[in-house]
């Protein structure tokens, strides 16, 4: 079994009696790793966790060997991570190149030089060499998203926490996004957020359903489409007894639960499987 | 922005205080400039520098516990307090501006500073809040079997 380059165990954190991250344990591996969820899950909370951006009220974690519950440990952490925020925000005025050498000095590069020539490498990385000198606010939101990955990259760190990237892209746009993200997850951990099980199904070698702050599943996407096997079927009218099922565009529905007696089962996607890890207990395919 | 400079490995406290000596050194430059406005009053005018940086140091060394708005709201309520206070208990130059209340404010801005210095790890966002020490050891002991 791969060596875990991020471990977690028992990670809880609430707000205000509410409990957004509920005795999360998890161990990441090399590669992307898909973080699945509805809104309100948890997702971001358990990012800000591993991102050392929150602290947890009770459980542990360790990032590459650093424990981030001590002074020392956290900055160890925090020079190997990357982190792209959900709302990464910019300075209006700065430019592409501005801002990512800003980072960098955060990030410690102190060196004039060494910085500006890992500036110009992470720019170049996320395909903005020609626009480095263009202000931020007159970039379109992919190349904004694209300055606030750059950013992250600062550093080649080992493990990059990237909050729902492709939110608010178009097609085109996610794609080429997808293509970056596939390029830093090699030799490298991500944990990438998202509601997209096409980014997930694209992306990962792995993914984990959350879903009120706990975990509903963690396996493969090919384990959690298999969660779905004989679960899916169509029919003529809408099922109440469904988990959930919606009118497709023939103008069948499409349904995922427990199928009554003599349903047309249908193949089930990534989607289906995922519908059905939320609520409830987790389903098969969660690491003991 | 914000997210990105608190999960940075500079130490927030190093971050806080670049960007206070920057402020503090242009405003104090600008304000001495300001000064020379009132050549009436000599080196008096200058009577402002000890208790702004006493002002300063106690406001950033509060805000480690209180938070950056109850902090400085508490300390420029004291501020206005103190100078309404000794107008009302004396006549003539007011108590921050003579030569006890200068040495006065220099004291409080090295406590302070002192003060502040030692709890710089506050400011790390990760740092735990308050005084509790319980929550570090179960972190520390739940590291431990992780590893």
């Amino acid at each position: 079994m791969t060596r875990p380059t991020v471990s977690a165990a028992g990670l809880t954190l609430s707000y205000r009696g509410t409990r957004a991250v509920d005795e999360v344990t998890l161990r990441l591996t090399e590669g992307v790793t898909g973080l699945l969820g509805p809104n309100g899950a948890g997702k971001t909370t358990l990012l800000r966790i591993l991102a050392t951006a929150t602290v947890p009220d009770n459980g542990a974690f360790t990032v590459l060997g650093h424990d981030p519950s001590t002074v020392t440990g956290r900055q160890d952490a925090r020079r190997v991570l990357g982190y792209l925020p959900q709302n990464p925000g910019f300075h209006p005025d700065f430019t592409a190149f501005e801002f990512v050498d800003y980072v960098a000095v955060l990030k410690e590069l102190t060196d004039r030089r060494t910085r500006h020539a890992e500036a110009r490498r992470v720019l170049d990385a996320v395909g903005l060499a020609d626009v480095r000198g263009k202000r931020i606010r007159k970039l379109s939101g992919g190349m904004k998203q694209r300055v606030a990955l750059a950013a992250a990259l600062v550093g080649d760190p080992g493990f990059l926490v990237l909050d729902e990237p492709t939110v608010g892209l178009d097609p085109e746009q996610r794609m080429r996004f997808r293509e970056l993200i596939a390029e830093a997850g090699e030799g490298r951990t991500v944990l990438l957020s998202t509601h997209q099980t096409e980014d997930v199904a694209m992306l990962c070698h792995r993914v984990v359903v959350m879903d009120q702050g706990r975990v509903r599943f963690d396996g493969t996407p090919a384990e959690l489409t298999a969660v779905a096997d004989g679960r899916v079927w169509r029919s003529a009218e809408r099922q109440p007894g469904a988990r959930a099922g919606w009118r497709t565009g023939t103008g069948e529905f499409r349904n995922v639960g427990d199928p009554p007696e003599g349903a047309r089962l249908v193949e089930p996607t990534l989607e289906d499987g995922y519908l059905l890890a939320l609520g409830g207990d987790p389903v098969a395919g969660v690491a003991a | 922005m914000y997210e990105t400079a608190v999960v940075a490995p500079m130490h927030t406290f190093r971050l806080l205080m670049v960007r206070t000596v920057a402020v503090l050194a242009t405003t104090t430059l600008l304000s001495a400039l300001a000064s020379l406005a009132l050549p009436s009053l000599g080196l008096a005018s200058l009577g402002w520098l000890l208790p702004a940086l006493a002002l300063t140091s106690t406001g950033v060394a509060l805000t480690a516990r209180l938070g950056p708005v109850l902090a400085p709201a508490l300390v420029g309520g004291a501020w206005a307090a103190l100078v309404a206070l000794s107008r009302l208990l004396a006549s003539g130059t007011p108590l921050p501006f003579t030569a006890e209340g200068q040495g006065g404010a220099a004291a409080v801005a090295v406590a302070a500073t002192a003060l502040l210095v030692a709890a710089r790890d506050r400011f790390d966002s990760g740092a735990l809040p308050g005084p509790s020490l319980r929550s570090s050891r179960t972190l520390r002991s739940a590291a431990r079997r992780l590893s």
